[in-house]
């Protein structure tokens, strides 16, 4: 397991743009009166063959034979059974791979979320020529964000990577975000 | 000659000396099982000990846990005994009497893992760990 949850993110994403993903989704969705809590990476990458597929959450699997995918899946299934919750992971090849992590909010062995907004902004000035898009959802409020339209709003020529425009998305996504969970830390 | 240096860092580091001449860590997992009452559950239990790590944090002891460290944790998945080869720690030590499963056993002899339990906290079993290895 990791400390936070955003870590489990930003190590599927990273599966994701070695699998030459371009176009990477990611969606937290939290409803507290089911206390359930849902996180879900899709990506449009080469995806596995089936018999990759079958192997991918076993440790040895990942991360002796197959160093590219890494200890990443295994940990982030762990956070998630281990929080009362479940995990899947499906791929297609040719279209990409998806994943999906539940946990029990209120669970105690739930690992914070941690920095989501970092965490995207460092993807995004990493990775300025992938497509991001997040879909935060807590309760009934809903945020969603994507490189796309930052993209379209600049107009071509600046990069998502500039400074400027990185400073930017980071303090748009923290304010988002801390404005979605009431100004509260999970 | 790296071992060597390792042990003259400890002869000459601050607080935990002993005096020159006697070597310090000599001890193998077996040996320590031996004289601690450790259960050595699985493994041959012959790779020299060198120190001591304690966490439950997978991606914190794949980065902190040093080869030749007892490995103490609360964990019993399969991704333990991955994090254990990883790391290439000396042995992990189950602390509190906790429970292994045959699976976890199954797995950790087919890694060359060696596991060891005992009734204690980890908290005691470190510090008598400490005290075999001439540290306190």
């Amino acid at each position: 397991m990791m400390e936070e949850l955003s870590l489990n993110i930003l190590d599927i994403v990273q599966n994701s743009i070695a699998a030459e993903g371009t176009k990477i989704e990611i969606g937290i969705e939290e409803d507290d009166a089911a206390d359930r809590m849902v996180i879900r990476i899709k990506d449009n990458g080469r995806g596995m063959s089936p018999q990759l597929l079958a192997q991918v959450e076993d440790p040895f699997v990942t991360g002796r034979t197959t160093r590219k995918v890494g200890l990443g899946i295994s940990f982030f299934k762990e956070a998630a059974e281990t929080a009362g919750g479940s995990f899947h992971i499906g791929s297609q090849l040719g279209k990409g791979t998806w994943v999906t992590a539940e946990f029990q909010k209120s669970h105690i062995d739930r690992q914070p979320l941690g920095d989501v907004a970092g965490t995207l902004t460092s993807l995004i000035l990493l990775n300025p020529d992938i497509d991001f898009f997040l879909n935060y959802r807590v309760n009934d409020d809903t945020f969603d964000f994507s490189t796309e339209e930052i993209r379209e709003q600049l107009g071509g020529g600046i990069k998502l990577s500039h400074p400027d425009v990185i400073s930017f998305i980071s303090e748009y996504l923290s304010e988002h975000l801390r404005a979605l969970n009431g100004g509260v830390g999970i | 000659m790296l071992k060597l240096r390792l042990d003259e860092a400890r002869l000459t580091g601050s607080g935990g000396e002993r005096a020159a001449g006697k070597r310090v860590s000599e001890m193998t997992v077996k040996d320590l099982c031996g004289r601690l009452g450790w259960n050595l559950i699985c493994g041959s239990g012959e790779k020299e000990v060198s120190g001591c790590y304690i966490g439950d944090l997978l991606s914190r002891v794949m980065g902190n846990c040093g080869e030749s460290d007892i490995w103490i944790t609360v964990q019993t998945s399969r991704n333990m005994i991955a994090v254990a080869v990883l790391a290439d720690a000396a042995a992990v030590l189950l602390p509190e009497g906790i429970h292994v499963s045959e699976e976890v056993i199954r797995w950790a002899e087919q890694e060359d893992v060696t596991l060891a339990g005992c009734g204690t906290s980890a908290f005691s079993a470190a510090v008598s760990l400490a005290g075999e290895l001439g540290m306190i």
